[in-house]
């Protein structure tokens, strides 16, 4: 699909070309980049990293997904979040985890002209791992851009730099077995160590850890994911408990 | 450094009064029959490297397809990593399972902290304040590192003694090297030196929409 609609440019031929060799030659799963065999076979359904931070307008929290792992560098703005995908991020108000409130993001179009109906955050029309959309949206936002809703949420879709830091190729040396490239029969672990140790610290402590460079996988190579950003005000977030405890799905109607 | 984490003790005892050792077998959810036009959930995520820590490949896919309320596989093998991979005491086990089931990020909104603080609920506000959540630039592998390989456990519950079997060479990954956590090793060899070098790599800015314009 994305070869095809790209044949008019050899240029753009070489960069997805590219992306799809980084993706299988970088078979990673840091956060949660390619967990399942599912996944690997639907990026766009792949949900990388949750944040919930703070916004500097403290009448405001800041709740986001990252999805679709190892978009090469260059490839963003031509990677695109699948239409049959619902994305929602759910929001319990209680120790229970069971959502209380959801926010869900319906994908409209295949290509950068794309739009993203965001409904809620609402009660949700019933609560488990069976999601409908809700009646009524709060607006809509498109493809690489930041809007304001109805409801006075900021909403971001579209591609960003994958914020997820960590030594992930030094971690599949240590358990060899999260690698999906080395499924279903994983070898013996090649190390036993993280690296960055300095000398000091194995006098300190009696080990003989790792003191090669400590390196990032995911900034050193420019990966990209597409991430869907929101800023809401806390009033929409009212519940039994001042604490929010939230999470992300992804959702299809045939269940692939 | 460990006198610091020894002074968050009593409040760790009390979150864990709250929320420690939570069961979660197989029961079921409060969800009706699937409407005919329903989406069926194939991935699930909350807490980074959950699932990539403490579960194999190959049961990745049942919990992606579980509510984090009431997945029939992850508690247990959190508690089976601990003990087993990670050679822990029952005790440290059952502690680091009932902080982390259900597998849901954690925010306390009426917090005033102008950022956030992987694990900061959970902790009583160990890992930097009480608002929790997950930022941009937290350092959460060195964190569940800390919990899973250190002595982050041991360190905050005073009922939970120290099973002197933490891994030296597991406890920090060292990207960044300094995260103000009491496991951070000085003068780490490391890419970058701190939070604020990767966030300026990947562009991230303090105004919407936050994470950088793709490389």
């Amino acid at each position: 699909m994305k070869l095809q609609r790209l044949l008019g440019s050899a240029a753009a031929i070489a960069v997805v070309a590219s992306a799809a060799l980084i993706y299988n030659v970088f078979p990673a799963h840091g956060s949660d980049h390619q967990d399942a065999p599912t996944l690997i076979a639907h990026p766009a359904a792949d949900i990388t990293d949750v944040f919930v931070f703070p916004s500097a307008n403290t009448a405001n929290v800041v709740l986001a997904m990252d999805t679709h792992p190892l978009i090469a560098k260059g490839a963003g703005p031509t990677t695109f979040f699948d239409p049959q995908v619902m994305y929602q991020l759910k929001i319990s108000h209680s120790a229970s985890g069971i959502e209380d409130q959801v926010i869900q993001f319906k994908v409209n179009g295949t290509d950068q002209n794309q739009t993203i109906t965001v409904y809620g955050p609402a009660a949700p029309n019933q609560t488990g791992v069976d999601s409908t959309y809700l009646s009524t949206s709060a607006g809509s936002v498109t493809y690489g851009n930041s809007a304001t809703l109805s409801n006075g949420m900021q909403v971001f879709a579209g591609p960003r730099a994958d914020p997820f830091f960590f030594d992930l190729f030094q971690f599949f040396k240590i358990i060899p077995d999260r690698n999906q490239a080395n499924q279903p029969n994983p070898p013996a672990a090649s190390a036993t160590s993280f690296n960055g140790f300095t000398t000091a610290f194995n006098q300190a402590n009696g080990t003989s850890c790792s003191t090669a460079q400590a390196t990032d996988a995911l900034s050193s190579n420019g990966f990209n994911v597409l991430a869907l950003v929101v800023e809401v005000p806390k009033s929409l977030l009212q519940g039994a408990s001042s604490t929010i405890h939230v999470y992300a799905t992804t959702s299809t109607q045939t269940g692939t | 450094m460990r006198e610091l984490i020894k002074s968050f003790a009593g409040t760790l005892a009390a979150v864990v009064g709250i929320t420690g050792l939570v069961s979660c077998g197989g029961g079921s959810s409060t969800s009706l029959p699937a409407a005919p036009n329903a989406y069926h959930q194939i991935e699930r995520l909350a807490r980074p490297a959950v699932k990539e820590l403490f579960q194999n490949y190959q049961a990745h896919d049942t919990t992606n397809r579980a509510t984090p309320y009431a997945d029939p596989t992850l508690p247990g093998a959190i508690n089976s990593f601990m003990t087993g991979v990670a050679g822990r005491s029952p005790a440290i086990a059952n502690a680091v399972q009932g902080v982390l089931i259900p597998d849901e990020i954690a925010a306390d909104l009426s917090q005033t902290a102008t950022t956030s603080a992987y694990l900061g609920v959970e902790t009583g506000g160990f890992t930097g304040n009480k608002f929790g959540g997950r930022g941009l630039l937290d350092p959460v592998i060195d964190i569940s590192l800390g919990v899973v390989f250190g002595g982050f456990v041991p360190a905050l519950f005073s009922t939970i003694p120290d099973d002197k079997k933490e891994s030296p060479c597991l406890t920090v990954e060292n990207v960044p090297a300094q995260t103000g956590l009491p496991s951070q090793v000085a003068g780490a060899n490391s890419q970058y030196a701190t939070p604020a070098q990767i966030g300026a790599a990947n562009g991230e800015t303090s105004t919407f929409p936050y994470l950088g314009a793709p490389h």
